[in-house]
């Protein structure tokens, strides 16, 4: 079990949101939001690896990076670019980039989900067209590992592993997806992003208790937490970021609050095609909502 | 190293339904391609069976088609008659996924002007039309804000 605190001197800051360019609207009103989550990826365009150096790899997209830059708010960076469970090597280029958008934007830690996206194409990688989430075996959470003490060392802040939702399971993984974490956060050095929706996912899908699976996490490593809605996919219910988080996830959040002594943040994520149905009020609801669990700490 | 394989075997199954069924009706023949050892090929041959597969492969289908919406929208209406035969073939000659968005659209419209015999017409305006929203999604992402 961890026994240091894995977010560092990292501020706690409160209540936040996914940063989106239909939001930007609401989360640029003072005292909206405490921060600013941001998935870098969809700042830049990547133009890929240049062996040869040359042209510049990764270029600002203005328009998203005018969020930034008119916000003024605290930002921590959720990437989904590392593809952490990956086989293949890491990117060296990809990881630099985490490092300068870090220390470009001042991020107060950097994340990514339990996934891999990268695969072998001959002998160089590819995308797989979605995140698939791994069997929580010794050579995946070996892998993780070594891969996010890369981040760190390259990046200097502290790094968060956000769990998945998975709808395809491996009943014989050598352990459980909370020893999976645990052990993850134990040897890397790293804190959990515990995405509530995603758990719920699992808990719909598979039918355990997300209370229970809190037991078993090591909540003192838990920095920063999602919370979001989903809808069915395909006779599963994913994790679609559709609009308001449902009931069950607030009671995971109350359950969770007191009991991570080293939370830093809560950040709402909703897509921005769901802006309509949700309404910016219904999103400010959503935001005095989570701002009631913050402040509920003891 | 097998790990490799296992993660590639998984994706290409996510991204195809046909290799799913193939591999329900016939485990070994159909994950022959890749090295995989026996507890991999039971975790692939166990996993088409479950319902989350056809979770995984309307996911793969979703991401693939959200690249090509973000640039080419229009385009993709005017297809709508024959939309889903044009991206199953598509997909089916190029697999892999190109995540730089505007890559992705110019390779579909690349591959759409080898295909004219599947498109309706007038086939030569629907690809000057890709092309255009091309430009204009090239144009967007550069121009400085405001």
């Amino acid at each position: 079990m961890a026994r240091v605190d894995p977010g560092g001197d990292a501020p706690r800051l409160g209540v936040g949101i996914m940063a989106n360019l239909a939001i930007a609207p609401f989360t640029g009103m003072p005292g909206a939001v405490d921060y600013l989550a941001v998935t870098p990826d969809m700042f830049w365009i990547d133009h890929g690896p240049r062996p040869g150096g040359g042209e510049k790899r990764f270029a600002d997209i203005p328009s998203w990076v005018a969020i930034l830059e008119a916000s003024g708010l605290p930002m921590v960076s959720h990437h989904i670019g590392l593809s952490i469970a990956s086989a293949v090597p890491t990117d060296p280029g990809y990881v630099d980039q985490m490092a300068v958008w870090r220390e470009r934007w001042r991020a107060h830690w950097l994340s990514e989900h339990l996934a891999f996206v990268a695969i072998a194409e001959g002998h160089a990688a590819t995308a797989a067209g979605l995140a698939l989430t791994a069997p929580f075996d010794r050579d995946v959470l070996d892998l993780a590992v070594t891969r996010a003490r890369q981040v760190i060392e390259r990046t200097g802040g502290p790094f968060l592993l956000e769990n998945s939702p998975y709808y395809v399971t491996f009943d014989d993984s050598d352990m459980r997806e909370a020893e999976f974490l645990n052990r993850f956060c134990a040897e890397s050095g790293s804190g959990l992003l515990l995405d509530l929706h995603n758990l719920y996912c699992n808990v719909v899908n598979y039918g355990f208790s997300g209370h229970r699976f809190l037991d078993e996490l090591d909540l003192a490593t838990v920095i920063e937490v999602h919370i979001a809605n989903g809808s069915e996919l395909g006779g599963m219910y994913a994790d679609s970021h559709a609009g308001a988080p449902p009931e069950p996830v607030w009671d995971l959040l109350d359950d969770l609050v007191g009991r991570a002594p080293n939370l830093r943040g809560i950040t709402f994520e909703f897509h921005d095609s769901y802006l309509p149905q949700i309404g910016i009020d219904g999103v400010a609801e959503v935001i005095a909502r989570a701002r009631r669990a913050w402040n509920s700490r003891t | 190293m097998t790990m490799a394989a296992f993660q590639q075997a998984y994706a290409s199954l996510a991204a195809s339904p046909r290799l799913c069924l193939a591999v329900r009706a016939d485990p070994i023949g159909a994950l022959a391609a890749f090295d995989l050892d026996a507890r991999e090929r039971y975790r692939l041959a166990s996993a088409v069976w479950q319902r989350g597969m056809d979770a995984n492969c309307t996911l793969y289908r979703a991401t693939r088609i959200t690249a090509l919406n973000a640039v080419v929208p229009l385009t993709l209406g005017v297809l709508r008659p024959v939309l889903r035969l044009v991206l199953d073939e598509y997909w089916e000659a190029h697999p892999v996924h190109e995540v730089r968005f505007a890559r992705e659209a110019a390779r579909f419209i690349a591959w759409l002007e080898t295909r004219p015999a599947t498109l309706p017409e007038p086939v030569d305006e629907i690809i000057a039309l890709a092309r255009r929203e091309l430009a204009l999604d090239e144009a967007r992402l550069t121009a400085p804000e405001g």
